[in-house]
């Protein structure tokens, strides 16, 4: 059984890993490789300051709900393993802004100690009057890809770095399960017209005072484009940048000022902190995520291919969620072809 | 008396502090600060500088509350200036965690810090070993950055350093009118009080960068605080210590006791040891005090004896010293017949 996964980003590493934790015990044919033209720390993933917070709506589909809670409680998990900060993950706490009273999150009771601010704490944030405090998880994206990828090889599975141009290319070379997590690239590999770019750009500083995150809301504007604070292991991720359908890769000028002025006004102690890079990545936007099955034909064989991709922002938020429901799709694609003895008890 | 010259014996953040509010509250006055030690070199320098107050046996609790919400409104507003990274304080949450159901569930001291609640069942299940637990955001107040940032005010202000180990107040006659003791334990030989003790604490200051809460044992024994540039892991108590080197058991019981609370803590890593003697005391003593002899006269106004809480009441102490300075000075400048001291 011959599995392909294509792409090598937090969603690509985490299911390949899912998929080989659950089945190679009870699959000793089984056979992961990782296809990818961009690896850490050229991915997406990289880019993302990786706060664990779901968009503040609920979701279109609401299976996205339990992939997210099933993420952080995975990743809840390990917060007392000494391999903690090895993965880049680490408890942190912060405020969620806002112009008016809204409505609670549907996570609310997912993140720890979830309340609402009090006045003495608003006074800080004298553009905002109404907020949330609540304590949440970190994953640094380049961290945590290092340590999947330790994870993978030290189960054997192989990474390759190419282009990939089309499923046939890949079925044709023997795989028999293609897992696509190509992200924002999956319309190259077959058109899909809900999948788009939402360009974001980041500025990494040094500010090691900052020891919340600090995430603004503006309806009028939408998601990621009010200011966000963001500390990190080492850095602290300023962002509030989505601009749909634009694939400009390089760092915009005014794109650097609209951050820098926003996160400056909402925390003045940033005006002298030195920075220390400046990225920008593509979030691979859809209204919902694609995650389902679907077959190929290529000459006389059938290509199972499982997509996984469309996370938009929160695919460090819901990528564990993700890989379990691959892992039981993938199971299913076993059982029809017969080749599980038994289901895995540990699913 | 046209101007008034002032001595302030200490330059820990008691000493600097008070020296900042006098130069604001007192008219015509020279300050100078004398120490024979400095930052990085006081015991404010080994604090960790949490805002968590203790509590003092012999002080009345509405003081204890005043002082140290004065210090946290103070503080809280640098921690949100552009002063901030220069004057090292920042804010910080966490959690107080507890073995056993306290007698308090709620400190005097909770409606002054912010967010104050009770900790839930998920959030203590990251702490197996406790039942009860506290959950706040506070300040942080770091000795080697605000001293300095101090010290810039004081001198800006006009103020003096001086260098210079004192053996007795009467040093300062006839050179200076006031004196301001803010010597901490050298009170015992300053002041002859027998009443003020060190009660030695090891820390270890270490690089644990992806820790961004406080961790604080309700003992007060154990404590994990991550601060601008390092992690301080504390800690002992040891009444009636006055060693000031490391030890290295200690420092290994340290690690740890903090490693039970917080396991990604075996990664951390460029640990440095430090001990600092808390003036401790059962309660601050802060007050006037005519030094009469051979009928020279000194006021003196002791500022000392904050144990643990220094950095945590500092302010509103100073300000009140400042106040008892201010009188002194009135009551120098009054020409009536008897002083009122």
């Amino acid at each position: 059984m011959r599995v392909v996964v294509i792409g090598a980003g937090v969603i690509g590493l985490s299911t390949a890993l899912c998929i080989h934790e659950r089945y190679r015990p009870v699959l000793q044919s089984l056979d992961v490789k990782v296809y990818a033209d961009r690896f850490t720390p050229l991915t997406s993933t990289d880019v993302a300051a990786g706060l664990w917070q779901p968009y503040i709506s609920d979701p279109s589909h609401p299976q996205e709900a339990l992939w997210n809670q099933q993420t952080f409680n995975y990743l809840l998990s390990h917060i007392n393993s000494p391999n903690a900060a090895n993965m880049g993950l680490a408890l942190v706490s912060g405020y969620n802004l806002f112009h008016e009273a809204v409505p609670d999150p549907y996570w609310k009771d997912i993140v720890l100690g979830f309340r609402k601010l009090t006045p003495r704490e608003l006074d800080n944030f004298p553009d905002y009057s109404y907020g949330w405090f609540n304590t949440s998880l970190i994953l640094e994206g380049r961290r945590y890809l290092q340590w999947l990828t330790e994870r993978l090889t030290e189960r054997g599975v192989k990474f390759f770095l190419r282009k990939v141009e089309s499923f046939e290319e890949v079925a044709r070379g023997g795989a028999d399960v293609i897992i696509n997590c190509t992200g924002v690239w999956a319309g190259a590999l077959q058109p899909d017209p809900l999948l788009q770019p939402g360009r974001g750009q980041i500025i990494k500083v040094d500010a090691p005072w900052m020891k919340h995150f600090i995430i603004t809301h503006d309806p009028e504007r939408g998601i990621y484009k009010s200011p966000y604070i963001i500390p990190g292991i080492q850095a602290v991720t300023l962002g509030g940048i989505f601009q749909l359908g634009n694939w400009s890769e390089t760092n915009n000028i005014q794109d650097h000022n609209t951050i820098w002025e926003g996160c400056c006004r909402l925390e003045p102690t940033l005006k002298d902190a030195e920075i220390v890079g400046e990225w920008t990545g593509f979030r691979p936007a859809r209204p919902q995520v694609r995650l389902e099955r679907e077959q190929l034909h290529f000459g006389s064989s059938n290509t199972e291919v499982i997509h996984n991709y469309g996370h938009g922002g929160y695919g460090l938020t819901i990528h564990w969620g993700c890989a379990l429901e691959v892992a039981k799709l993938f199971g299913k694609v076993l059982e029809e072809r017969s080749l599980l003895k038994m289901p895995p008890s540990h699913l | 008396m046209d101007r008034v010259r002032i001595a302030v014996v200490g330059a820990g953040v008691m000493g600097l502090s008070t020296t900042v509010c006098i130069s604001k509250l007192v008219p015509r006055c020279s300050i100078t600060v004398i120490s024979d030690k400095f930052t990085p070199e006081t015991t404010s320098d080994v604090a960790a500088g949490m805002l968590i107050p203790p509590t003092y046996p012999d002080t009345p609790l509405h003081k204890q509350k005043q002082w140290f919400k004065e210090t946290f409104d103070h503080l809280f507003a640098i921690a949100n200036s552009t002063e901030a990274e220069d004057a090292g304080v920042l804010l910080v949450s966490g959690w107080q965690i507890f073995r056993s159901i306290p007698a308090e569930e709620v400190p005097f001291w909770a409606d002054v810090v912010l967010g104050f609640r009770k900790m839930t069942k998920d959030e203590l299940k990251k702490f197996p070993q406790h039942v009860f637990g506290q959950a706040f955001t506070t300040l942080k107040c770091e000795g080697p950055v605000y001293l300095p940032w101090l010290e810039k005010r004081v001198k800006g202000s006009g103020g003096l350093i001086l260098t210079r180990r004192i053996e007795d107040l009467w040093e300062l006659h006839p050179s200076f009118d006031i004196v301001v003791n803010c010597s901490g334990l050298g009170s015992r030989q300053l002041a002859g009080d027998a009443k003020i003790f060190p009660v030695r604490g090891q820390v270890l200051k270490v690089q644990a960068p992806w820790l961004k809460h406080f961790i604080r044992d309700g003992s007060g024994l154990t404590y994990i605080y991550p601060g601008i540039s390092n992690v301080t892991l504390g800690g002992t108590r040891q009444k009636g210590d006055w060693n000031l080197s490391p030890d290295a058991e200690i420092s290994k019981d340290i690690l740890s006791r903090c490693c039970v609370l917080e396991p990604s803590l075996r990664g951390a890593c460029d640990i440095r040891e430090k001990v600092g003697l808390r003036p401790s005391r059962s309660g601050v003593r802060l007050e006037k005090e005519l030094l009469v002899r051979d009928g020279r006269r000194l006021p003196v106004v002791h500022h000392y004896g904050h144990g643990s809480g220094g950095i945590a009441t500092h302010w509103g102490t100073a300000l009140e010293a400042a106040r008892l300075v201010s009188e002194c000075a009135q009551a120098l400048r009054t020409p009536a017949p008897k002083s009122k001291l």
